[in-house]
Formats: structure tokens, sequence, C-alpha cells
């Protein structure tokens, strides 16, 4: 009865529209993406090469424990979509510091953080190259990119700080 | 009635041709818009050369290292090139500062710079504007995201000029 309904006797949908016509429209429609995609689409998309990257990626403000968790070897995610983001290579901490103004004598100054570091992890990935971007887990990864990843115990958001492309 | 039993327009034209007619002008119309309007390679003579300059305010020595001098941009939302960085000056960031006596001071941001980005891009000149590959607005004191292989920062155009016209 369901089917009587929607297609009736000459073949039209809901008794309007023929369902040749509407063949005729989703195959039209899908020449017009197709080709939407072939002269806009550029290759701008296309992964030239793949290749080991290496990024630097800074995390502020944590403390000691923090560091402690991060673990060479062990990998990191995507928080957010759960992507592979690489592997812990190295890591390297710092006084945490923060730019001050110094309202006596008209001055900014960077001032320590009592307690507090920032970390710079290293992280190793596999990248998919396009001519705009370097892709690491189907993210772009780049200079000043931001991120939730976690890791083994731990979780933060942070920025890309650097990228050094391997064999490049 | 607008549309009749037949699935007709006023009772004459049927909804589902006009449908496909736009459909087909649509198709038509992006063709001719690519080859005869935007291509690059094969329209490049019908561009001029724009050249304009963003300001990178407040960054990090990490972020002026990744500002590479003739890197390709692209377009952020596209990834369509829009144009290439054909030299970079570094500049103390600075900000006006308010003292505790009430004057004002002009003070530096240590390990803070701006970095003053030239661009070269194909583009158009009209007299509403600069538009880099006939698309995208350059217009002083709009926000632009530089976006490269390498990074991806948000900058502001301090100037627009038309090369071909200056020569």
């Amino acid at each position: 009865m369901i089917g009587m309904a929607l297609i009736d006797g000459k073949g039209r949908l809901f008794g309007k529209i023929n369902i040749v016509d509407l063949l005729i429209i989703v195959l039209v429609l899908s020449v017009a993406v197709a080709a939407y995609g072939f002269f806009f689409g550029g290759n701008e998309k296309q992964v030239l090469d793949t290749a080991k990257v290496v990024y630097d990626f800074e995390i502020t403000n944590v403390n000691q424990d923090f560091i402690d968790a991060i673990v060479p070897g062990g990998p990191i995610r995507d928080s957010v979509r759960g992507n592979d983001l690489g592997r812990v290579v190295g890591k390297e901490s710092r006084n945490a510091t923060m730019l001050n103004e110094d309202l006596i004598n008209g001055r900014y100054v960077i001032a320590d953080v009592p307690d507090a570091y920032d970390v710079v992890i290293t992280i190793e990935a596999d990248a998919n190259i396009t001519p705009a971007n370097i892709i690491v887990g189907g993210a772009e990864v780049k200079v000043g990119k931001k991120f939730f990843i976690k890791g083994k115990g731990f979780a933060n958001q942070g920025f890309v700080t650097k990228i050094t492309l391997m064999g490049q | 009635m607008l549309l009749d039993e037949k699935g007709r327009l006023f009772g004459k034209i049927s909804i589902i041709d006009i449908g496909v007619l736009l459909l087909i002008v649509a198709l038509l119309g992006g063709v001719y818009y690519k080859f005869f309007m935007v291509d690059k390679d094969n329209n490049a003579a019908k561009f001029d050369t724009l050249e304009y300059k963003i300001l990178v305010e407040e960054v990090r020595h990490q972020s002026v290292d990744a500002i590479e001098v003739g890197a390709d941009i692209y377009d952020v939302k596209t990834d369509s090139p829009m144009g290439k960085i054909i030299s970079k000056e570094v500049l103390p960031a600075t900000d006006q500062l308010t003292k505790a006596d009430g004057t004002m001071v002009i003070a530096e941001k240590p390990e803070r710079f701006n970095v003053l980005v030239t661009i070269q891009v194909p583009g158009v000149e009209t007299e509403y504007g600069y538009r880099a590959h006939g698309r995208l607005d350059l217009n002083r004191e709009s926000q632009q995201v530089l976006d490269t292989r390498m990074i991806m920062v948000e900058t502001k155009i301090v100037d627009v000029k038309n090369l071909s016209k200056a020569q």
C-alpha cells in the first residue's frame, strides 16, 4: 500500500514527478558535482608524497607530574577526534614564563612562573604531503595550529611550534 | 495554482524540465567561468600582479622562522593558491603602556616579534578594490589568515597595490 501511494500507475512519484525525470535529475546532478570537482577542485588537495614528519608541540603552564607522564615512544592522539597524531620521540621542559607589565619603569618583562613549566613534546608521525598541507591523522599540522592532545595518563591543549619534514 | 496536477508550473512548463534546464545552465556557467575567467595557467595574462603586505603581530621566533620567503600561500577554506611570499621583515613587537605616573610609553615586548610579509598574487584592480585571483578581496585593515604548508596565523592586511600599473 505504501509503494502504491508513493508511485502511482503512471510511474509518478506522489502523482506529480515522473520517476524517470527524477533519475535524470540525479544523473545531471552527479555530472555537475563531478564537473565541479574536476574544474574547481584543483590539485591542491592531492597527496604528492608521504613522509616522516617531526614536529614540536608546546604545552604551557603544567606541573612536573604532567611532564613525567610524557614518555618517549608513547602514542599521541587528538583528544577531540581520536586520530593518531604520532609518537613521542623527545621532550624538553623549562620554567613557565609570563609577559608582564612593569608599570613603574614602563616596560614589559618576562617573569618566571613558580612551580610551573612549559614543555615541548617532539612527535614523529607519518604524514601525507599535499601542496598546501602536511596531514597527520587527517589533521593539518602547521605552526600555530592548536590541538587538544592526549597520551597515556595526560591530556592538554597546546600549539605546534616547529615542523621538520624528514628527507626533504 | 502554481503547480497543476501534472506537476507543470502555471499549467505550462514542467517543474522538472525547469530544474534540468537550470542545472545545465549552471554547469555551462561553471565551465565558462573556469576556462575563460579564473584559470590562472591559461588566463594569467588577464590578471595584473598585485602586491600586498600583511602584518603578523606579536609572534615568537618559532612562527617567524616558519614564515618562509618563496612559500606559496593558500586560501584557508579552499586551499586554492593565493600567491607567494616575496619577502619578510622582522620587527620588534611593541605596544602602548601607561606607566604608574600616568604617562604613556611605547614599550618593546621581549621575545615577541611583528613580521611584515610581502606577497605577490595575480589579481584584478577595479574601482571597488583589489581582488586576488579575481576572488579574494584585499582591503587594508582587514583580517587575513596566512596559510602556507608550514604555518597558519591570523594577520592584518596593511598595504595593497597593483604592480602592473606601477610599471
